[in-house]
């Protein structure tokens, strides 16, 4: 089928979105927080290592560890979020397709991140 | 490692490469160096193929372009390439040659080992041998409307810039439009149809800190885009490959901080 | 005869992958990805793992015993180094987010510095974890 569009008008597509400036800021304040953050759990995964059931359940109980773990998993839940979006919005280009990884991917990042969040929660409040 | 895949791994089927013919030239005393050249002859029917000729290095210039012209004068008139200044002003000879994207009047053969190997500008349509269609990259060009903009009367005389403000251009309009740096840009192979790529954007760049123009923000409202702007991950080729020593991957990083400033 | 806009759809592609030669950059720039891809699936393996203990003893034992295993533990440390390349790998995009270091040498210095520097800082935890009485249950 021979294009009848000129290619200026094929370049210029539907035009600009407008968009995208949120979401680089927002992968940037989630990297930026994200290194103490991510020095803090790999500090807590030493501290796991080995640990009997007791011991892990003590630590992940203390109310410190668990604001941390909390703070982490929402950061990395976002950060998470975009950038798997980025990789699915460079190689997916069927659009059914595309929406539908990027809609298991949103559901895969806060569902998980929910789970760790409520599964801390019970840890910490029960002791 | 030469590359990441094999010659002809995942290369749709119009674009496998066939092992071409071997020249030779006519007389082959002196050191010799060997080419192998991407070949495509859009009147034959035929795939791409892979043509091997043999360069009498003793009255050859130093440069690829300078065994390509001779290539075409002494033993295959049909090779065809762009090329026109032979000194690295004019972007026209850009190839891919050694692996690299570069600009074949300003590169060594001898900072090549081997066999030079000579493709046209990576993931482009080839039109014939090393000429690839370059519509969309101009026509993305065109959609970044590179003159200056301005509104009400023109001044009588010049339109006035400090020597500091001039400077802010350099680096950027240096720029040859050889778009050795957008071909070379994997962001822009897998989705060159919207992306700009490295090149365009530098010359984006361009405009948007001309103090002299007056439409920075409906520049930066025509990059601000998922696509347009922000398929550039900071891969790097670009910088890395440019022939003329320019950082589009500076420029780019530039644009996306004008973007964040005007939001906070 | 053929039509030359029949002919543009015809015209083949020319390779990008099968002769580009790799870059350091662009190779880093790569592994980052899939790090953050290895890092997506940690993600959800830690909230797992929280489950497991949120859960109850038997829960968590099964869990440790799974982790404490060799192929736990191979996982664990490449789990470890990914978090650290792709954190390294971070930074480094950060810098060069405010325009520092895009030129020669500096660039490829930064792109080494980030590969060193998460190998060893990968090994560097796991003898202190080994050390210290971490150990598999």
């Amino acid at each position: 089928m021979r294009p009848m569009r000129s290619g200026l008008a094929r370049a210029r597509g539907l035009g600009s979105a407008g968009s995208g400036t949120e979401a680089f800021w927002r992968q940037r304040v989630t990297s930026v927080l994200g290194l103490p953050l991510v020095a803090a759990l790999m500090l807590v995964f030493w501290k796991l290592a080995g640990a009997d059931y007791a011991s892990a359940r003590l630590l992940i109980a203390n109310p410190v560890v668990a604001v941390l773990i909390a703070m982490a998993v929402l950061n990395f839940a976002v950060h998470m979020r975009l950038g798997a979006r980025i990789i699915i919005e460079d190689y997916v280009h069927r659009p059914v397709l595309k929406a539908f990884l990027l809609t298991v991917n949103t559901g895969t990042a806060y569902g998980a991140a929910i789970v760790a969040i409520l599964a801390v929660t019970k840890v910490s409040v029960l002791g | 490692m030469k590359s990441f895949l094999p010659l002809n791994w995942g290369v749709e089927t119009g674009s496998k490469i066939a092992r071409g013919r071997i020249w030779s030239a006519k007389d082959t005393e002196g050191s010799f160096r060997t080419l192998e050249i991407y070949r495509y002859d859009p009147d034959t029917g035929s795939g791409p193929r892979l043509d091997t000729y043999l360069i009498d290095l003793s009255d050859c210039g130093p440069m690829v372009l300078d065994a390509l012209i001779k290539i075409k004068n002494e033993i295959d008139p049909t090779l065809t390439f762009r090329r026109s200044c032979r000194e690295g002003v004019c972007g026209s000879c850009s190839m891919n040659i050694g692996g690299r994207n570069w600009l074949a009047c300003t590169q060594a053969m001898d900072d090549i080992d081997g066999p030079i190997r000579i493709f046209p500008l990576s993931h482009m349509r080839v039109v014939k041998d090393l000429v690839i269609d370059q519509s969309h990259l101009f026509d993305q060009h065109k959609l970044i409307q590179p003159w200056l903009q301005t509104e009400g009367p023109d001044p009588e005389r010049e339109r006035l810039q400090s020597p500091e403000e001039r400077a802010k251009l350099d680096g950027l309009y240096e720029c040859i439009l050889c778009f050795s740096c957008t071909s070379g840009c994997p962001s822009y192979w897998w989705n060159g149809d919207r992306y700009l790529g490295p090149a365009v954007l530098l010359n984006a760049y361009r405009w948007l800190v001309d103090s002299r123009d007056e439409a920075t923000g409906k520049r930066l409202d025509e990059l601000e885009d998922p696509f347009r702007l922000y398929r550039c991950h900071t891969i790097m080729n670009c910088t890395k490959t440019c022939p003329k020593g320019l950082e589009p991957a500076k420029a780019i990083a530039k644009i996306k901080a004008m973007l964040v400033a005007r939001q906070q | 005869m053929e039509n030359k806009k029949e002919r543009q759809h015809s015209r083949p592609l020319a390779p990008d992958l099968q002769t580009y030669r790799p870059t350091l950059t662009m190779t880093m720039s790569i592994v980052h990805r899939a790090t953050g891809i290895v890092l997506y699936v940690g993600f959800v393996g830690m909230a797992a793992w929280l489950t497991a203990l949120a859960a109850g003893p038997r829960a968590y034992e099964t869990m440790q015993r799974i982790l404490g295993s060799w192929v736990g533990l191979a996982v664990l440390f490449v789990f470890t180094w990914a978090i650290l390349h792709h954190a390294f790998g971070g930074i480094r995009h950060l810098i060069w987010d405010l325009s520092i270091a895009h030129t020669y040498p500096w660039r490829e210095y930064l792109t080494r510095a980030t590969l060193a520097a998460s190998l060893a800082c990968a090994v560097l935890f796991w003898i202190a974890l080994l050390w210290t009485g971490g150990h598999p249950s």
